[in-house]
């Protein structure tokens, strides 16, 4: 199977080849608060597998206050291969995205709301998948979508949302998304990526 | 599935939705080459690879940039050559980001990096945020 690998561009117009990892990763990743780049928090990436991951063991350390978070999911890429097949076999179904924040994270003045925004692409390949993008908690916020696309272009989804924070006194916890996946194509290279923004205004 | 007669157009449901909701996407004009690391320039907006980067397959997966007409600044080929840290090659300065950027790309069981992920809105195209 393939990999992928981390390119960045920068200012002064260098495209630079910043890092090949070998494999799937699954990772946090925190945009820094200068809102350039980001740095990884879970130090496993490379060592990750992508079924191990529940997500609710991905709880990202610190504080969320003022920062934008990213969950990164990344899947390696390439030929088919037994490995990509079982890869693949295991994106396949619902995912859940949670998070648990404690109130200690927050200042004890949890936000009102985060703001989700998803974008899931797919490069240049013929694909077919169906899935839903959203909060299961919200189901007016569902997007659900069939797409059968053999153009070979790339493709973007784009899909944001807000959802209330729940809160009590253990802190505060909430589904962050549901995703279902379903897919008849195994030549594909995708990436999900899952920004959540802190919103500023606090419970009273 | 029949055409749709009231629409008067050659597309019935289903071909109508997806069009719909299909990203459109740019048109395939205006595309800038990668020149060879010490080359000659041979295009108005000449670019060479740097380091010992080369394209993967000049015919098959040529390396190349575009800016569409609403700054969207879009790369696509595969590159092979050379190590992690060094510079593939360098944008104009009319076709860069305000702030640095990362992108996860693809790379293939042969080690051809491919770029085609790599897509921003240029700073000269407004971008303030």
């Amino acid at each position: 199977m393939g990999s992928t690998a981390r390119v960045k561009v920068t200012p002064a117009g260098e495209v630079i080849l910043n890092e090949v990892i070998s494999g799937s990763m699954v990772r946090w990743a925190r945009l820094g608060t200068d809102g350039i780049g980001w740095e990884n928090v879970t130090g496993a990436e490379n060592t990750v597998e992508w079924y191990a991951a529940d997500f609710d063991g991905y709880d990202p350390p610190g504080t969320m206050e003022n920062d934008l978070w990213e969950l990164q999911i990344d899947a390696g890429a390439g030929v088919f291969g037994d490995d990509v097949y079982h890869l693949f076999a295991k994106k396949s179904g619902i995912y859940t995205f949670t998070q648990q924040l404690l109130t200690s994270d927050l200042d004890a003045t949890p936000p009102k709301a985060f703001e989700y925004q998803t974008r899931l692409q797919v490069l240049n390949q013929a694909f077919s998948f169906a899935g839903q993008i959203g909060s299961s908690s919200y189901l007016q916020d569902k997007e659900q979508f069939w797409i059968d696309d053999d153009s070979g272009d790339d493709l973007w989804l784009n899909r944001s949302w807000t959802i209330p924070v729940q809160h009590d006194n253990e802190g505060v916890s909430h589904e962050m998304g549901q995703m279902h996946l379903l897919h008849s194509n195994i030549d594909l290279f995708w990436s999900i990526r899952l920004w959540i923004t802190y919103h500023g205004e606090r419970l009273p | 599935m029949g055409k749709s007669r009231d629409l008067n157009i050659d597309k019935n449901f289903i071909e109508t939705i997806r069009s719909l909701r299909k990203p459109s996407l740019e048109p395939e004009t205006g595309w800038w080459k990668i020149g060879p690391a010490g080359g000659s320039a041979e295009q108005a907006r000449d670019v060479q690879f740097e380091n010992s980067w080369a394209h993967s397959d000049e015919d098959a997966w040529p390396v190349k940039w575009h800016q569409s007409h609403h700054g969207e600044v879009r790369i696509k080929g595969k590159v092979i050559g050379d190590v992690e840290g060094t510079t593939i090659f360098t944008l104009p300065e009319e076709d860069r980001p305000q702030h640095e950027q990362e992108f996860v790309v693809s790379v293939d069981d042969d080690g051809n990096i491919d770029l085609s992920s790599i897509r921003f809105r240029a700073f000269s195209a407004g971008d303030l945020e």
